[in-house]
């Protein structure tokens, strides 16, 4: 019954209406005349009168109603989101309050990141340095005792150096260079002194001892790498926007900004215009990623508005304590589950946006009939006069290219 | 400065805690205001029958988690039914028991003696299932009877209680009083059968 009905819905509207403000609506909207139907006496008579006046006129009505919702929720989806991005976020204590929120998680990630820039720096400065100590230690060890080792793989300062740095390879970006530096001096010590070609420990703790600083290395170049993206994908502006979702928002739009002198706010829907013309394929995923946000945005929307509603509703009726606790406690979580998968979703939409202003920029440059710059830095100075002009209404002087029809 | 650094490290803390807050202030609106508990009827009842435990069957998941209202079985138990249960299993409301009924049971059933003067404990104590001693003061005889119902009027202390004799028994009883007496709920009768008023 869903699916044909869906199904029908779906040839006749579009997609990204039908699942960005249909479906959540009539989710919502069963869950929400469930609860009414169970707990009010009211609502109970009032449905089974109308349904055995005319059962299909009340499922007409039902339909048509839940629609019109939908249009009405699909009309207002931007101004929801735009909400949840904090972007009307009134007082300037409480927009400041929240951006600090925000710019302690982005502190956070940022002492990680530079945690493990130094210990990047620092391990690939020493790495040769340690590696050739080593190198030369070995052959003086086995040039001084050739065949002879008394080296203790238990007791020895050298074995119980690594052995601590083994324990400690569990957290690597802990291990700071001095740590590694005592290990390479105590193995240093037992390498000069003994051949590390006639005792097989002492062979496998020299390549051990190599190896772990490259693991060290590797761990700080990829928490490097992670943070990177991460600050990237998740942070934006300078300051930071109020919500994890506006900072996402801001992110994208300065990815543009940084890489293209590009502002999206003001060539986005001209872009996505250029992509409908030519047919691109990429714009499917687009449009694919948009409606997915949409609908986790209804979700978090419908899931707050429904918990705040029950919960005064409960109490004014003084309703069954069992299902008001139920929607206390269960009500936020999934508001908040909602806002986060969202957030996620974002993500993964603007990683869609990104890709296509990669791809798509020189064609939008040629639909505006503008010659196309041959440098990375004639690009950036191009968008940035074309963001300016369009923002301000400024002339600037720009030759055309037309291209004949 | 340092509370403004408290609030943004523990902001997540703080909200949670003022829902939690929020939420046990409206559960305590609900409980001290609910609407009363439903329970349903372990066995057919009559009209003006006053509740006892073994009245009572608690209705079972996921009905009783929907019902609104926070009372318990006590809240029940000692009251009196105004309509009628015929049946078990029927849902028993809160608002359709009474603390004063306004008529009696089958008066053909039942004959009834007042329990006005004893102590209001006794018959506070006193419930259908209980027997009672009952005396003719002029044979001086005794007998221990079952007590059908137990119904009060408006006022305290105008309570009854409901008692099958036979025809010989009710024959012979022409008037009924009661008095105070150490032992709980004793009826003592001097000549013939009350009236309920």
């Amino acid at each position: 019954m869903f699916t044909s009905v869906i199904g029908a819905l779906t040839s006749a509207l579009p997609k990204y209406f039908i699942f960005g403000a249909y479906v959540p609506l009539l989710i919502f909207s069963f869950v929400n005349f469930g609860l009414a139907y169970v707990l009010s006496a009211a609502v109970r008579s009032a449905v089974q009168s109308a349904y055995a006046a005319s059962a299909p006129l009340t499922i007409g009505i039902a339909f048509v109603g839940t629609v019109a919702a939908a249009y009405i929720v699909s009309s207002i989806n931007d101004f929801l989101r735009r909400f949840l991005e904090g972007r009307f976020v009134g007082p300037e204590a409480v927009r400041r309050f929240l951006s600090d929120r925000q710019q302690l998680r982005r502190a956070a990630r940022q002492t990680t990141n530079r945690k493990a820039i130094a210990q990047r720096l620092a391990y690939r400065s020493r790495r040769p340095g340690w590696t050739e100590r080593l190198r030369v230690a070995a052959n003086t060890g086995h040039a001084a005792s050739p065949g002879r080792s008394s080296y203790d793989p238990v007791a020895d300062p050298a074995a119980v150096a690594l052995d601590g740095l083994r324990d400690a390879l569990n957290r690597p970006l802990d291990i700071d260079a001095k740590t590694v530096d005592a290990v390479v001096n105590a193995l240093v010590a037992a390498l000069s002194v003994n051949d590390k070609l006639a005792d097989a420990v002492l062979y496998r703790d020299h390549e051990q001892l190599l190896l772990m600083i490259d693991t060290i290395l590797n761990a700080a170049i990829i928490s490097e790498n992670e943070n990177t993206l991460y600050l990237n994908t998740y942070f934006g502006g300078a300051m930071p926007a109020p919500t994890r979702m506006g900072n996402v928002a801001d992110a994208m739009q300065g990815y543009a900004i940084s890489r293209y002198g590009m502002d999206l706010t003001l060539f986005l829907s001209r872009l996505q215009a250029i992509l409908v013309k030519n047919d691109a394929k990429d714009y499917p995923i687009v449009l694919d990623a948009k409606t997915q946000l949409d609908f986790l945005i209804a979700c978090t929307w419908f899931s707050a508005v429904t918990t705040l509603t029950w919960f005064v509703a409960l109490i004014a009726m003084r309703g069954s304590p069992g299902v008001y606790v139920a929607v206390a406690l269960a009500g936020p979580l999934v508001s908040w589950w909602f806002y986060l998968l969202a957030t996620e979703n974002y993500v993964a939409y603007a990683l869609a946006v990104r890709a296509c202003v990669d791809v798509n920029r020189f064609a939008l440059l040629r639909a505006l009939e503008l010659p196309l710059p041959s440098t990375v830095h004639a690009e950036l100075r191009l968008w940035s006069a074309l963001s300016h002009a369009a923002a301000t209404g400024t002339a600037i002087e720009l030759s055309y290219e037309h291209t004949p029809k | 400065m340092k509370l403004r650094t408290f609030a943004l490290e523990w902001f997540q803390v703080i909200v949670w805690s003022v829902w939690a807050i929020v939420v046990a202030g409206g559960l305590a609106i609900i409980a001290t205001s609910g609407e009363p508990r439903v329970y349903l009827a372990a066995k057919p009842l009559p009209a003006n029958h006053r509740l006892i435990e073994g009245d009572l069957a608690e209705a079972g998941w996921p009905y009783r988690f929907l019902v609104p209202g926070w009372r318990t079985r006590a809240a029940f138990v000692g009251r009196y039914l105004i309509r009628r249960i015929p049946s078990e299993g029927e849902v028993i409301e809160f608002g359709a028991t009474s603390g004063a009924p306004s008529f009696p049971v089958n008066r053909s059933v039942l004959g009834w003696f007042s329990l006005a003067g004893l102590p209001v404990a006794d018959v506070a104590g006193l419930d259908p299932g209980h027997r009672i001693e009952i005396c003719n003061l002029t044979k001086g005889q005794c007998g221990d009877l079952l007590v059908e119902a137990v119904v009060c009027g408006a006022t305290a202390g105008d309570c009854w209680a409901g008692i099958r004799l036979s025809n010989a028994q009710r024959d012979r009883l022409i008037a009924a009083t009661t008095t105070k007496s150490p032992k709980p709920a004793i009826v003592v009768f001097t000549h013939g059968a009350g009236k309920h008023p």
